[in-house]
Formats: C-alpha cells, sequence, structure tokens
C-alpha cells in the first residue's frame, strides 16, 4: 500500500526545530517548497499574527508576563487628547505632566522629577530614549496623532524584554502603516493659547511601494499668563516624515522609514524663570526593517537605525559689569582677583547625540505548547558636547542578547520566562522574568510575575557636568560626576488578574505590585568653596537612593452595545523612599510624595448617531510633590469632546470641538504650570486618491 | 500504557493523569460506558495533543454516548513515531474512527475492511488518500474546510448590494477557483480571482484587485500562505471600505467582517452523528466525502462599525444563513 508516509513530516518537524535550534535561518522552508501542497487542519486553524509588547511574541494579554495597556487610536480620538501628556493619562499608574508648556515628563511609579529616565519608549521598535538627556524629548518626535495606530504599554519592568531602559516600563507606539491609508489628509487645529496646528498627510505608490509622506507645523504661545514672570513658555515644531513600505514577495516586508523634526522652546524651571534658556531640538532619524516569513512556525526580523539628536541652547545675560552693576573694569570674582567684562551665557550650547542600532531576531514555534523568541542586538551612541560632557565626543558600544519562551503545559497553565543579557560600560547586566498564568476559565486567568532589571546608567548620566568658566577657563562645577556609577536594580513581584465577560462587553485587568528599588542614581550635595555666582555646593550623581513602590492598579473597558465604550482605570502607589542628601553632614531624604498616592480617570463616548458622536473624560489625581517642581494639590479635570463626521463631495470630513479642563484652574508640576479651561477645534479632511 | 480518564454514566470525563504529554506515542485512553455487557464498539485514533484534537474529541464522546450509550469508546492518541504507530493496529474494535491527517493515514495503513470515519481532515487529504486507495465503499470522512459556495453564500448575506467578488489564491486553493467561481454566478457575483505565487508581491497584486471590488473572499490555503495574505488582505479591505470575509476564527479577530468555518464541536457532532448512524444501523453507511453538517458563523462588530455595515447579532445571521442555504440556487 503506498502512502504518505509519516515519517519524513516527523523528520521535517525535527529538521525544523533544529534550524531554529542552530539559526539556520534562511534556508527553511517558504511558501511555495512543498512539492505537493495540500490544506491541512493546522492551515485552517492557524492564528494571524499580532504582535506582543510584553514579551515580544504573540501573545494575549492573559498569556502575557505583565500588565499590558493597549490605546488605540479610537480613544485617543475620544479623550480630545491633543498632547503626549493627554494620552498617557490613560495608562495606568503613569505619571504624565507638564514641567512647562512644551516638555512632558511620562513615567511610570516615577519619581516626579522633569527628566524621568526609567521608561523605555519605542516607534515601531525604534527605541527614542535619547542619551543626551537621559529621556525621551516628546516634542521632538514629530509624531501626527492620527498617524499612530495604537501604542502598547508594558506596565512593570521590562528589561527582560527591552534592556536597561525598560526598567519601569516600556511603550512602544505603533504607527500606521502606508497601505492602511489611501489619499490626501489635511487636518488643522485651533485654540486656545494660541495654539495653532496644521498637518498634512499623503499616501499613495511608488512603483510597488506603498508610502506615507506626513508633513506638520504647530505653535503655541504656552501657559497663559506666563509672559508677565519673563521669557515666553511657547513652541514651534515641524516635522516631515517619510514611512514606506514594500512586500518584495509573499515572504518578506521591508519598512524604511526617514524623518526630521524641529522644535524651539523654552528649557528650565517654571519657578526660576529668570533661568530659563531657549532651546532648539532638531531630530532626525533612519530605520530599516526586514520581517521574513519563513514558515508558519517562523519568522525572521532584522532592524537597523539611526537617530541623530541636536540641542543647541543657551541664553545670553548681558555683560557681567551690566549685571553687577559696576564699573566695566572692576569686576571682582575672587578676593584680589580682576577679570576683563565678558558676556554671561548660560546654556549647554550645542549638544549631538547619534545612536545607530541593529537587531535581529528569530521566533519559532515548536508546538501548540511551545513558543520562542531569541535575538540580538548591537549599539554604537556618541554624545558630542564641549561643555556638557568631560570630553567633546563620548562613544559608547553596547550589546545585548535576549530570549524568551512561552511555555502552555496544559491548558489552564502558561509559563513565560525571558531575559536580557547586556554588556555595557558598567558591566554584563542580566535581566530576568518569570511569570506563570493560571486560567481559571478560558475568560479569567490569574497571573504571578517576578522580574529583575539593571539599568546601567546613560552617557549623559555619567558624564554630565555643570561648569562655571571665566576667560574660558572652568573655575567651577556646578554638578559633578562621579567616577565609578553602578548599575541601579530593581526587583518586582506582580499579581494579575485577567478577567472577560462577553456577554456583558466587559473586560478588567487588575494588578497588585511590589517594586523594590535599590543603587538608584539621584544627585546628592557637596559643599564648595563660594564664588561670585555658584552657590556654596554643587551636585554629585551617584547610586544613593532606595525605594519600594507598592500598589495596586485596575483598568476596565465596558462596551454596553457597539454605540457605547466606558473605560476606567485606577492606581494605588505607595513609595517608601529614602536617598542620601548630603554625605558631610550625613542628611538623608526622601520622595515619597513624588507621584501621586491615587490616580485614576473615566472616559466615556457615545454614538449618538452615525456621523456624531460625544466623549467625556474625567482625570483625578492626588497631591504630588515634584522632585523638581513644586509641591501641587489634587485636581480633578474634565475633558470633554464632540465629533461630527460628514461628506464634502467624495471627501468625508470632521470637526471635533474638544473642550480641557472644563472646570477649576490646577497646576501641575509647578504652581506656575496654570491650566486654564481651553477649547480647541480641530477639522479634517481625507481627500481620496 | 497508561489509564488516563474514565467515562462514568452521567458522561462526566475526568482526568487523572497529566504526564500524558510525555509519553506521545501508544498512550491509550479507555472510555468506558458501564453497565453493558454487550456493548457496541468504537476504536478512536487521534493524531496528537493539540488542542483542537482534544475539542474534536470531547464532542465527539459525548455526543456519540449520548446518542449510543451503550457504546464503547478506546482511544489512542497517536505519537511522532509512524513505526511505533503502527504496531498499534490491528484494531478489534466495530468502527474505526479517526480524529486529524495522521490518525486517518495510520488508518488507511491498517485498514481491515471495517466501517471507518475520518474526522477532522481536509478535502485535500481526502481526495489524496482516495486516490492512493481506491474502493473505500466502508469509508467515510468529514472534511474541515467548506465548501466554497458556503463561503459566497456568507458574502452575499453580508453584502446584498455587491456585485464584484474578489480572491487570492495560493498554491493549495488556485483549484478552486472553478467552484468559486461557480458559486459566484449562482448568486450573482462576478468573481476575479488572482493566483499568488512565492516571489509576487502581494500588496501590489492585491491592491487593483481589492480597489475594484465590493467583497474580498479569502479562501484557505497553507498556513504560511494564510499569514503571508491575511494582513494585507485586511489592510487593503479596511482602507477601501471592503468586507473580507473569511474562512476561520482568528480571521474574523484579525479583522475580517465574518467568517465561516467548521469548529472542532461542529465537527465532533458530526462524526459521532455518522458513527452512532452507523452503530444502531439506523442509516444506510453514506461512504465518501462529507462537508461539515455544522457550521460556526463569527463576526466581528468592531469592523462593521467601520465599515459602516448593518451587522445583523450573530443568532439573527444564522437565521439568515440557514434560510439562505435552502434557499440556494
Amino acid at each position: 500500500m503506498s502512502l504518505r508516509p509519516l515519517k519524513p513530516c516527523a523528520a521535517y518537524r525535527s529538521l525544523e526545530t533544529a534550524l531554529g535550534l542552530v539559526g539556520c535561518l534562511l534556508v527553511s522552508s517558504s511558501v511555495s517548497a512543498n512539492p505537493e501542497p495540500m490544506l491541512t487542519e493546522a492551515d485552517l486553524l492557524g492564528n494571524i499574527a499580532t504582535i506582543s509588547i510584553a514579551s515580544r511574541l504573540e501573545q494575549t494579554p492573559a498569556q502575557a508576563p505583565a500588565s499590558v495597556t493597549i490605546i488605540d487610536r479610537e480613544m485617543i480620538r475620544a479623550s480630545g487628547a491633543l498632547n503626549w501628556v493627554d494620552v498617557f493619562r490613560l495608562v495606568p499608574g503613569f505619571q504624565a505632566y507638564a514641567p512647562n508648556a512644551n516638555r512632558y515628563g511620562i513615567s511610570y511609579h516615577g519619581q516626579g522629577r522633569e527628566l524621568p529616565n526609567h521608561l523605555e519608549v519605542m516607534v515601531d521598535g525604534r527605541s527614542v530614549y535619547d542619551p543626551i538627556q537621559s529621556t525621551v524629548i516628546w516634542g521632538a518626535l514629530g509624531i501626527d496623532f492620527d498617524d499612530i495606530d495604537h501604542i502598547e504599554v508594558v506596565r512593570g519592568s521590562s528589561a527582560a524584554a527591552h534592556g536597561s531602559n525598560a526598567f519601569v516600563g516600556a511603550v512602544n507606539i505603533i504607527t500606521r502603516k502606508p497601505i492602511q491609508d489611501q489619499g490626501t489628509r489635511l487636518k488643522a487645529i485651533v485654540g486656545e493659547d494660541g495654539t495653532r496646528e496644521t498637518t498634512l498627510r499623503h499616501s499613495a505608490q511608488i512603483g510597488a511601494a506603498d508610502y506615507r509622506l506626513s508633513l506638520g507645523h504647530r505653535r503655541d504661545d504656552g501657559f497663559p499668563d506666563f509672559d508677565a514672570f519673563g521669557p515666553d513658555d511657547g513652541e514651534e515644531a515641524w516635522h516631515i516624515n517619510l514611512r514606506s513600505t514594500y512586500t518584495p514577495s509573499l515572504s518578506d516586508t521591508l519598512d524604511i522609514d526617514v524623518g526630521f523634526s524641529r522644535q524651539d522652546t523654552e528649557f528650565g524651571d517654571a519657578d526660576r524663570t529668570e533661568e530659563y534658556i531657549p532651546i532648539r531640538y532638531d531630530s532626525q532619524y533612519q530605520r530599516l526593517a526586514w520581517q521574513r516569513l519563513i514558515s508558519d512556525k517562523s519568522s525572521l526580523q532584522l532592524q537597523f537605525y539611526r537617530n541623530h539628536l541636536q540641542a543647541d541652547g543657551s541664553r545670553n545675560f548681558g555683560l557681567l559689569s551690566q549685571i553687577l552693576n559696576v564699573p566695566p573694569e572692576s569686576i571682582v570674582v575672587f578676593p584680589g582677583i580682576l577679570i576683563p567684562d565678558q558676556s554671561i551665557i548660560q546654556g549647554f550650547d550645542s549638544l549631538e547625540s547619534e545612536r545607530y542600532d541593529l537587531e535581529g531576531s528569530y521566533r519559532y514555534r515548536f508546538s501548540d505548547h511551545f513558543n520562542s523568541i531569541w535575538g540580538f542586538g548591537a549599539r554604537h551612541e556618541t554624545v558630542d558636547s564641549a561643555t556638557f560632557t568631560s570630553s567633546k565626543s563620548i562613544d559608547e558600544q553596547t550589546w545585548r542578547f535576549f530570549a524568551h519562551g512561552q511555555w502552555s503545559p496544559l491548558d489552564q497553565w502558561t509559563v513565560n520566562a525571558g531575559a536580557m543579557v547586556e554588556k555595557t560600560r558598567v558591566g554584563t547586566l542580566l535581566s530576568p522574568r518569570v511569570s506563570l498564568n493560571y486560567a481559571l476559565t478560558p475568560d479569567h486567568t490569574l497571573r504571578v510575575s517576578l522580574a529583575q532589571g539593571r539599568r546601567g546608567p546613560s552617557i549623559s548620566e555619567t558624564n554630565e557636568r555643570n561648569l562655571f568658566a571665566l576667560n574660558g577657563g572652568i573655575v567651577a562645577e556646578d554638578i559633578r560626576r562621579t567616577e565609578a556609577l553602578d548599575e541601579e536594580q530593581i526587583s518586582s513581584i506582580e499579581l494579575g488578574y485577567v478577567g472577560h465577560f462577553p456577554e456583558l462587553g466587559l473586560s478588567i485587568d487588575i494588578n497588585l505590585f511590589r517594586e523594590e528599588i535599590r543603587d538608584g542614581l539621584d544627585d546628592y550635595r557637596e559643599v564648595i568653596p563660594p564664588t561670585a555666582f555658584l552657590d556654596a555646593e554643587r551636585l554629585v550623581r551617584d547610586n544613593v537612593a532606595d525605594w519600594n513602590t507598592t500598589g495596586a492598579e485596575l483598568q476596565l473597558t465596558y462596551r454596553p452595545g457597539s454605540r457605547t465604550f466606558i473605560r476606567l482605570h485606577y492606581a494605588y502607589a505607595d513609595i517608601d523612599s529614602t536617598r542620601i542628601d548630603s554625605f558631610n553632614p550625613w542628611v538623608t531624604k526622601d520622595f515619597d510624595e513624588g507621584t501621586p498616592q491615587h490616580s485614576g480617570g473615566l472616559l466615556v463616548n457615545h454614538q449618538l448617531t452615525q456621523n456624531f458622536d460625544l466623549g467625556f473624560f474625567a482625570q483625578y489625581q492626588t497631591d504630588v510633590d515634584w522632585r523638581n517642581g513644586n509641591f501641587t494639590e489634587q485636581f480633578t479635570r474634565f475633558d470633554a469632546q464632540a465629533t461630527y463626521r460628514f461628506q464634502v463631495g467624495t471627501s468625508e470630513a470632521t470637526l471635533q470641538l474638544v473642550g480641557q479642563n472644563l472646570f477649576d484652574d490646577y497646576s501641575e508640576f509647578n504652581e506656575e504650570n496654570l491650566f486654564e479651561t481651553k477649547v480647541f477645534l480641530r477639522a479634517q479632511i481625507e481627500l481620496p486618491d | 500504557m497508561e489509564l488516563l480518564a474514565i467515562k462514568s454514566r452521567e458522561g462526566l470525563v475526568k482526568r487523572i493523569g497529566g504526564c500524558h504529554r510525555y509519553l506521545r506515542w501508544g498512550l491509550i485512553v479507555f472510555i468506558l460506558s458501564c453497565g453493558s455487557a454487550q456493548a457496541n464498539t468504537v476504536r478512536l485514533l487521534v493524531s496528537g495533543e493539540q488542542n483542537y484534537y482534544r475539542e474534536t474529541q470531547q464532542h465527539f464522546s459525548s455526543t456519540l454516548l449520548a446518542l449510543s450509550p451503550d457504546t464503547r469508546i478506546a482511544v489512542t492518541v497517536l505519537g511522532d513515531s509512524a513505526e511505533q504507530n503502527a504496531l498499534l493496529a490491528p484494531w478489534p474494535e466495530d468502527i474505526i474512527v479517526t480524529i486529524g491527517t495522521p490518525a486517518t493515514e495510520l488508518a488507511y495503513q491498517n485498514r481491515s475492511g471495517k466501517k471507518t470515519i475520518n474526522l477532522f481532515i481536509t478535502s485535500d487529504v481526502w481526495q489524496r488518500l482516495e486516490g492512493e486507495t481506491p474502493d473505500q465503499k466502508n469509508v467515510a470522512s468529514v472534511v474541515l474546510d467548506q465548501a466554497p459556495d458556503r463561503i459566497m453564500l456568507l458574502a452575499r448575506i453580508l453584502a446584498p448590494n455587491a456585485r464584484k467578488a474578489v480572491t487570492v489564491t495560493g498554491p493549495i486553493s488556485s483549484a478552486n477557483i472553478a467552484a468559486l467561481e461557480q458559486s459566484a454566478a449562482n448568486l450573482n457575483f462576478t468573481l476575479a480571482a488572482k493566483t499568488l505565487s512565492e516571489h509576487d508581491n502581494p500588496v501590489a497584486a492585491m491592491s487593483p484587485l481589492i480597489k475594484n471590488s465590493d467583497v474580498f473572499v479569502a479562501l484557505p490555503d497553507s498556513a504560511v500562505f494564510n499569514r503571508a495574505t491575511a494582513k494585507w488582505a485586511l489592510y487593503l479591505g479596511f482602507r477601501s471600505k471592503i468586507p473580507v470575509i473569511g474562512f476561520s476564527k482568528a480571521y474574523t479577530d484579525a479583522g475580517a467582517l465574518a467568517s465561516i468555518y467548521a469548529s472542532p464541536s461542529d465537527i465532533g457532532r458530526h462524526g459521532a452523528e455518522l458513527t452512532a448512524d452507523a452503530l444502531l444501523e439506523t442509516k444506510a453507511f453514506s461512504a465518501g466525502l462529507h462537508h461539515p453538517r455544522y457550521y460556526t458563523l463569527h463576526s466581528n462588530p468592531s469592523v462593521a462599525k467601520a465599515l459602516n455595515i448593518s451587522l445583523p447579532n450573530e443568532s439573527a445571521l444564522y437565521k439568515m444563513y440557514e434560510d439562505a442555504l435552502v434557499k440556494r440556487p
């Protein structure tokens, strides 16, 4: 009897497995490799891919090793969000604030610092965490919100999947593929505080490639009364992006993205406006990504990108003689020392960072019960500065290897285990994570997750200095670097529940967590000889902070019908912290109030007619004593939006009216950052191809 | 061999062991119906530990025992080794029932002329085995894939005003173009189909096709072909406001307007009914290929809303579909 033998099938599986193990990636089967193509039951039942940020594997939230929040474009629109702070207010446990009108601080379980440094942020997998200020320069991202498909957020340490900077969490902003849109879209926003924004997006094809070209310009005057204190805190920004996709074959997808953005704004603290510095950020990037679908079990991705950021910021306060009100020929800096008259310039002149990053990853599904991914990455970073760092140019190379496996030995149980190994300047850092998920029923899952993260200090954290120079010579350091900074360490445990009630249209995600951070980077004060212009102390950065955060978070989505969408989130965070403020004399302080103990939001959107919907978003948070700002009281903010869609000929048009903070004014980060009621009008028209 | 489960009088299956995943071959599960000395016997060959095989097995067993309570079902779960699996034969039971392709192939290899019912295979597998082993008067097969006219019928119900339907086919599904064209014509569609090879640019090929269509119908092909084309079909369909009709739950979850497919429970139930008929001899044994008697419709209200399509709820959709099946040309 001649039958299709079973043995070759098993051998084929073994070969595939072997290929996965040894990394012989490109010789495996492709779409047309089977000489006798035949439909199998696995073909009919295979999954259509969706990628989760939590582990880099395709997972449902119930299978993921961490709490995940997805913000889709509909949520962004329904909330009336106009900037990044508005967007991340939708994520439980996130702190999203504006240290000044156009500079944003976004963190998770943070300390309320002006430049939060523990959150990895990516755009389509490209890290935009910048080494110049060890944070994300949100204003220089140059992304139009309408180009966002969705945002994936890991709430909890994700160093095991995304490396050092995902110390407390990770964000991946997924922009729309060019193929998703067609034609031309024009959008304009006008509103309070002199806000004027115009964007143009054009999506089409060149040959066999799809592309999207986005152009945007935005300006505003900043907080309304800010001019009274000194410099204006408004901004002027523009961007141009090109995103393209080329699919040379069924199995291959190439993405080529380039972009440039510029933001002119102010840098400084709102309670010391006399020290404000005008700053210009010029940012550009190039990204090339290749995905190959090798078989129904395996796929390969390679990504290479370059980021370049230049920050120019300085302010000329005038001649010393004028500032001190003395004759130009009698300027005494130190007793008995006269110097020539000269301009006082504050700022960091010009800072430049450049990053080259190459990463390869390989996904392989060994069986229905075991899925895996592993990969490598190499990064070269350079920071150039005449004054900011200890030498003009500092280079740094880091290497990383990561792997993650998802094993479901039984229907109810899923085990995730993964780790990241990074070779950095401070040594080889290992960040592991393991989770156990138990499905009580297919719709209700419990999770326990343990994670450890190691974060090496960034180039600027290692090398930053704040210098006072006269006649071209350094005479004092306001901020001094420490010779041997170590890595920061986080250990966390999380208990989670993910539940779905399909008959009610209800989804719930609850987690209880505890994070322990040791050897956190912070600044302590050191006494120095007094000068005419500087304080008698300076800041020294070192591993001098420890803190524990305990809390709980909830996110609930309820769709009582196809027309109504309700989303509730709440976070409780209790920080127990200590940091060394001074070694001599010995002084310790804490930042227990640096994050709100209670925060939450309620978003309701209802479609009244097919063309008209109303949305409402309420946000609440308790008092915060901002680390680099002031104490601000609890506030509740109410936003609302109304959207009307209509046809203009063959074009679709949209009008949206957004009202922000409809009731009492409140301050955030600094008392001077006063949020009043603001109204904006957004008009948009889609011109068909 | 390890005893893993017992079927009680009430029909409740309880697992009393847990390491079967590590003993992949030759694990035989006896599900015994107590209290009958002259029970009908069924040998159930299951291809593996995959969830869909187990779900089919569960629904088959529970339905069969409800229809024929005196039936004894002996279950064999195959391992990876063909040689070791071959040692499992012969089987003394009255009827052989297989779940999945490897089990079906094993049954064909060890045929003894007994009535055999193959479940959870594709029509491609059935045709190949039929070609290789003719004269199968005692073999019935319930295939997973829907007949093309069923998919087209769902497209017609959800897009009543559509005139032009399009699809892309791969190395497997291209064989169904003629049948699909006939079904389309019967339902007043004009069908445009394009066959893609590995070296074709899927977006460039599908973009003009979908742009000039009213509905996209996805046909199942190899898993890798399905994965390679589905996301582009869904993106392009969404961009052109064209509904996509899929063939699996995963397709609908990923963004198709709706899908029709046979679930493991649908196949298990159908197979159990054929088996009961054969055991009880209530009907003449119906050899040959059977398209699934039962089907599942799965729709995506979010997609319907985005496409401005009025989508009935799933029970209403079932009713509409059943009525249309009766009235179809």
